[in-house]
């Protein structure tokens, strides 16, 4: 316990002694993070409304009406069971002809003049929803081999293709950003360390005279990177949990859009960027530490010249 | 406790700092290593620190033969053998008693410990009512006084010092000596490389000489300068004065 205590007092006395390169590293973790963590959010967010969208209905095939054009008895039915069965497929609904004229009821409900027709015109339908958004393609060719029943499929198909790309483009510029920074944030961190060293370097040679060993030496500068890392993590977690929270507030007046990312997400991916936070910090100082804390071995044998270890 | 057999050290571009150096030292014994700058004094104490590693020749320290030692054990040798230096290398920024916890510390002793014992050793150093200062508001004889407390405060058995006094004056410099003496008495061995002829002629205790890499002289109770009794290469001291 009291080598713990120790050996963290160490770390932070190195800490406090390089504040200004500290900050550095700590800013450039933070903003590193804050991109791919802030990312990971807009990708979610992204996910959410696209699949909330039209009430989670990514497909609609409208259907022929059962006992004409050819169509049997229960084969709505037994098109629904079968469409449920696909692995595209998170759900599927049947819309008869009576949900059918509700709804439309409802959406020219302001143009009366709209409502003058015969109900029965209109199909009854299956409404599916997609496990992946991007598998609407092969649902819609699946769709198509049953034309005897369905008169017509209608898919978000543009929309869909177009918040894909746009999701995709989020991540890529995301995840790249987050590396490059990310790898600036460990390489402070290892310039940090160094510095840490350097500054230490009377300290840390007598700890070698007094018989200390070279983990016993390491482990503050580990220690001092981890904490780093770590401050720079938890900054940037918070900062998006923030950001989040304020978006959610003034996007609560926008109906269209869904801010119901659940808690659990924040919590599960907070943490798994405070351990890559901690993780970079790490590896950080395992970097700066290579260079001048090798194990000691007493100095390189040296290649002599076989003369001059002759007798004079 | 210490055993020196055909040890010679080439650094690189090939100067040659000791060459074919044979030595014993018994437990107990006050040994000096005396001889001009560059003449490998401060190579010997770095090769029984492990700081360097021999050319050629073996070292044993208490019974282990140090040149085959692993690097992860080096440190275990260090806390056997307890270092003084001419500039002291003291922590700045830690008081008297912190640089002397300081090597109790990093070796993981708990706080139960390292409070009596540095309370001990710097009553033995005669500083125990300066404990709470800083190296710059100490002399350079109290400070060297705070260097031997933390080289022996883990009591080692053996005691390396390079040119202790060098960067005292005389008078200093004899209390330095009686203290080193005083260590010694209690059962350590000191082996301490010096220019300082007043405190060798004064000591009379064992003397080795090296000139150019070589010793040429081993030397029990002796004198700065060249002794009756010369170095016969290959010798070996049993520790009483007489060529074994």
């Amino acid at each position: 316990m009291n080598r713990l205590g120790f050996l963290a007092r160490e770390a932070l006395i190195n800490l406090r002694r390089n504040l200004l390169v500290v900050l550095g590293a700590v800013l450039a973790v933070f903003i590193s993070l804050s991109l791919a963590f802030g990312a990971l959010v807009v990708n979610e967010l992204l996910r959410i409304n696209t699949l909330a969208w039209q009430d989670g209905t990514h497909i609609i095939a409208f259907l022929y009406d059962e006992g004409q054009d050819g169509v049997a008895a229960g084969a709505h039915a037994a098109l629904l069971d079968e469409v449920g069965g696909w692995e595209e497929v998170a759900n599927v609904r049947y819309f008869d002809k009576a949900a059918a004229w509700a709804e439309y009821q409802e959406m020219f409900a302001d143009r009366p003049e709209q409502l003058n027709i015969d109900p029965s015109v209109l199909p009854a339908s299956i409404r599916i929803e997609l496990t992946d958004i991007d598998l609407y393609q092969d649902v819609q060719f699946r769709l198509a081999s049953q034309s005897q029943l369905i008169r017509r499929v209608a898919t978000f198909g543009e929309q869909i293709e177009q918040l894909s790309s746009l999701s995709t483009v989020l991540n890529l510029l995301g995840l790249g950003l987050a590396l490059v920074l990310g790898a600036s944030a460990v390489i402070l961190i290892a310039n940090t360390i160094r510095m840490a060293i350097y500054a230490r370097r009377d300290e840390v040679s007598i700890m070698k005279l007094v018989g200390a060993s070279n983990w016993f030496i390491r482990v503050p500068f580990i220690l001092e990177g981890m904490i780093e890392g770590l401050i720079g993590a938890g900054l940037a977690v918070a900062t998006v949990w923030v950001a989040f929270r304020n978006l959610r507030t003034i996007g609560d007046s926008i109906e269209i859009i869904s801010f119901g990312i659940p808690n659990r997400f924040f919590v599960t991916w907070g943490i798994v960027i405070l351990l890559f936070g901690a993780a970079a910090g790490v590896l950080g100082s395992v970097l700066g530490l290579s260079r001048y804390l090798r194990d000691e071995d007493g100095g390189r044998p040296v290649v002599v010249d076989r003369r001059v270890l002759e007798p004079t | 406790m210490i055993r020196l057999r055909d040890v010679t050290k080439v650094y690189e571009g090939g100067t040659v700092a000791v060459r074919d150096v044979n030595l014993d030292i018994q437990k107990g014994e006050f040994v000096f290593l005396v001889g001009p700058s560059g003449s490998g004094k401060s190579t010997l104490i770095r090769l029984l620190l492990r700081q360097d590693t021999v050319t050629r020749g073996v070292i044993w320290v208490a019974g282990k033969d140090i040149t085959q030692l692993p690097a992860w054990k080096i440190p275990f040798l260090r806390r056997s053998v307890g270092t003084v230096f001419q500039d002291f290398k003291l922590l700045p920024n830690k008081t008297v008693g912190e640089n002397v916890s300081f090597a109790l510390e990093v070796l993981g002793r708990p706080r139960s410990v390292v409070g009596p014992q540095v309370k001990q050793v710097l009553e033995l150093v005669g500083l125990n009512d300066k404990g709470d200062r800083y190296p710059r508001q100490l002399s350079g004889g109290e400070q060297q006084r705070v260097s031997i407390a933390r080289a022996f405060v883990n009591r080692p058995p053996i005691l390396l010092c390079d040119e202790p006094t060098g960067n005292l004056d005389p008078a200093t410099s004899v209390g330095i000596m009686r203290l080193l003496d005083r260590i010694n008495r209690s059962g350590a061995t000191v082996v301490m490389a010096t220019h300082d002829h007043a405190i060798v002629d004064a000591m009379q205790r064992r003397v080795v000489q090296l000139d150019n890499s070589r010793v040429i002289r081993d030397e029990m109770a002796g004198r700065y300068e060249t002794g009756e009794i010369p170095y016969q290469n290959g010798g070996r001291h049993n520790g009483d004065g007489a060529e074994a």
